[in-house]
């Protein structure tokens, strides 16, 4: 059976940096919770969590996305369609998601497909809860990666 | 006279920029500054106090393990639970943040710190049969160079062989980190935020299975370590033996100590731990660690100059972004109004000083093969060997606590939130002294506050014009080629600092993403 991981990552502490999170703890609710080929991972900010995806088929991650575009915005690429910017690292705090997973091409556990649903945030201040235009887009971002978890059946949510 | 800014993801809101003034080679001024305001206290104000457990983690993807210990230590306190953590608990506490610690300081010297002296890039030209390399090869040629670039170049002195027989090593602590991750799941449950400390203890019963899956996993890191990560931190040193002359900083170092031996002393600061609690001099006299001691002050920083000076119990978190003389977003602690260094330096130091015969047992060995005296340790290298064997001793120790595990037995006090008290978790973190604070009142949290370690170590200066302990590392320094000032990079990798940990959106380079859209 092919084994589907929905990594969701960001910082809930700043509102739609954690959109990822948030999606992750509903997605959790709407799958069983396990013994099935679908596992639903709230990965936070940690450096660590490709360290958890061992053996996937296919990865999705539901990430906060600065893409250009108007707050809400839901984006759906693979790692090879775009460049992540970044600097000189100084910290292993600044390991990003994307380079992160690269690592994986070196060692065992490699997933065979890699997409990511991106959202654009509106509010990146210090809170708990999400934008109120993210918290309207949530039932479409939930909507998004169950079709991509099930590409060929139509999910109502 | 120039300005050396190394700023690396202004791009990404909320990371250290160091500035040093560079005159005639030397670094004149140095200033360090946190770029990211962190409301974490203002969230939790008015929240149930077991919540601050559960949104603390949050602070840090890296150290979510060591603010959550922090904040149940700090919440047992409160409670009054101090003395009464059933040893199962403290056991596995230790366990968890034994399994994260170790992952993460290999993290930390293989993943970010190795690429400052071992040139990763050589081996886009090796022609052997080793797969690894090959993989790593393929991997470069593919255009993957995100882990191992923008870097400087120039001062990479290991000969082929030994740079060839690193990148390998680099890929093998890929797996162990994994294995330490698998360790920390074992009895946290879902990583990387663990759910099953808390107040009291822990929610996690230890079986059989349990203790030999986790004992067979750190036998195989101890492997590691001992054969692979403090030899290639020797060797490293060995080519890089003047980093032993860089860096020295403030030489006062400061330890909450951590993996508590006992769970009877109510007071953190007099706790038996296995890394000991105090404070160092810079002629290595060792200090009673006096959590009163403990201020923070903000003349420098973007808050109210009024909250100045205060204990953390009675900190306050008043952003002032216009201030005149201010550069960052980090407070400066003091202790006795004095500037310390954290991390494993100083908690190696202090264990060392207090006799441990272990502990003195694998410093003088290391000390004498460079003919060095304890001095050294204030210094790039002191501060990547202090983490390597810091690393050695929590795995050397952690098969003897699974033994002390007795299945059967509670791992877990009950308690009621009491209607008004206050708390103190002390803990050393991967990166050093980390305090949370929290008052309540009405069953609520009315103040929580809490002092991480990157917050000591990237401090700005302080009220008496005094700078943080990177910034005095800093200053005074030759910068051999100022287009590539590794012995910048170099001190600022070797703090671990840990202050660019808040906002992580993924952010496309020179393109937008409107041809992506979904509908």
């Amino acid at each position: 059976m092919k084994k589907t991981v929905v990594l969701g990552t960001g910082n809930e502490l700043f509102r739609d940096e954690g959109v990822g999170v948030h999606a992750a703890r509903i997605l959790q609710t709407k799958l069983p919770p396990s013994g099935s080929n679908v596992e639903v991972i709230d990965g936070g900010t940690s450096p660590d969590i490709w360290s958890l995806i061992d053996g996937a088929d296919k990865l999705i991650i539901v990430d906060a996305v600065r893409g250009g575009c108007e707050p809400g915005t839901i984006y759906r690429f693979t790692p090879q369609q775009i460049v992540a910017d970044r600097g000189l690292i100084t910290s292993v705090h600044q390991m990003g998601i994307l380079e992160n997973l690269s690592l994986m091409e070196l060692v065992e556990g490699k997933p065979k497909e890699t997409v990511i649903i991106g959202v654009e945030p509106a509010e990146l201040e210090p809170g708990l809860e999400l934008s109120a235009k993210l918290q309207e887009r949530m039932p479409k971002i939930i909507q998004t990666v169950l079709g991509e978890i099930h590409p060929r059946v139509e999910t109502k949510v | 006279m120039r300005k050396i800014v190394i700023d690396p993801v202004t791009r990404i809101e909320g990371h250290l920029k160091v500035e040093a003034t560079v005159d005639d080679g030397k670094v004149k001024e140095a200033k360090s500054s946190g770029t990211l305001f962190r409301g974490i206290e203002l969230i939790l104000r008015g929240r149930d106090p077991r919540d601050a457990a559960v949104i603390t983690q949050r602070i840090c993807g890296v150290c979510p393990t060591s603010h959550s210990t922090a904040s149940n230590l700090c919440l047992d306190s409160a409670f009054g639970l101090g003395s009464s953590i059933p040893d199962n608990g403290r056991i596995i506490r230790n366990l968890i943040l034994g399994a994260a610690h170790v992952s993460d300081h290999i993290l930390h010297f293989y993943h970010l710190a190795a690429l400052d002296y071992v040139d990763v890039t050589k081996v886009a030209t090796y022609e052997g049969n080793n797969a690894t390399l090959n993989s790593v090869k393929d991997f470069i040629q593919r255009g993957e160079l995100g882990p191992f670039v923008p870097r400087y170049e120039g001062d990479y002195r290991l000969p082929a062989a030994v740079d060839q027989e690193l990148v390998v090593h680099y890929v093998d602590a890929l797996r162990m980190r994994r294995k330490a991750q698998e360790m920390c799941a074992i009895f946290a449950g879902k990583m990387p935020h663990n759910m099953t400390i808390v107040p009291g203890g822990v929610t996690e019963i230890p079986t059989i299975d349990k203790i030999a899956s986790f004992l067979w996993r750190v036998n195989e890191l101890r492997t590691f370590i001992d054969n692979v990560y403090v030899p290639d931190v020797i060797a490293a040193a060995g080519a890089y033996s003047d980093y032993f002359e860089i860096g020295a900083g403030c030489k006062h170092l400061l330890s909450y100590g951590n993996y508590d031996l006992d769970g009877k002393e109510a007071d953190l600061t007099k706790r038996n731990r296995l890394f000991k609690q105090g404070t160092v001099s810079p002629d290595f006299k060792l200090g009673h660690l006096d959590a009163n001691a403990i201020t923070e002050e903000v003349k420098h920083s973007w808050y109210e100059d009024s909250t100045t000076g205060r204990k953390p119990l009675n900190g306050d978190t008043v952003p002032k972004d216009d201030k005149a003389g201010a550069y960052s977003w980090i407070k400066a602690p003091r202790y006795n109004g004095q500037v310390y260094e954290v991390g494993p330096l100083a908690r190696l130091m202090t264990t060392y000083l207090s006799g441990d015969p272990k502990v003195k047992a694998l410093v003088d060995p290391a000390l004498a093969k460079f003919k060095a005296k304890p001095d050294v340790m204030f210094s790039v290298l002191g501060r990547h060997l202090a983490r390597a064997l810091c690393c050695k001793i929590i795995a050397d120790e952690m098969p003897g606590w699974l033994l002390q595990l007795k299945p059967g037995e509670p791992v877990y006090q009950s308690y009621e939130i009491p209607e008004e008290a206050t708390g103190m978790g002390l803990i050393d973190g991967a990166r050093g002294a980390l305090g949370h604070w929290i008052e309540i009142k009405n069953k609520k949290i009315a103040n929580y506050q809490c002092v991480v370690p990157g917050t000591w170590n990237m401090s700005p200066r302080d009220d008496k014009g005094q700078p943080g302990p990177l910034e005095q590392a800093l200053t005074g320094t030759k910068i051999k080629d100022p287009e590539n000032p590794f012995e910048i990079v170099r001190i600022i990798r070797a703090f671990d600092p840990c202050i660019a940990c808040a906002v992580h959106v993924i952010t496309p380079k020179g393109r937008t993403l409107s041809e992506f859209q979904v509908e």
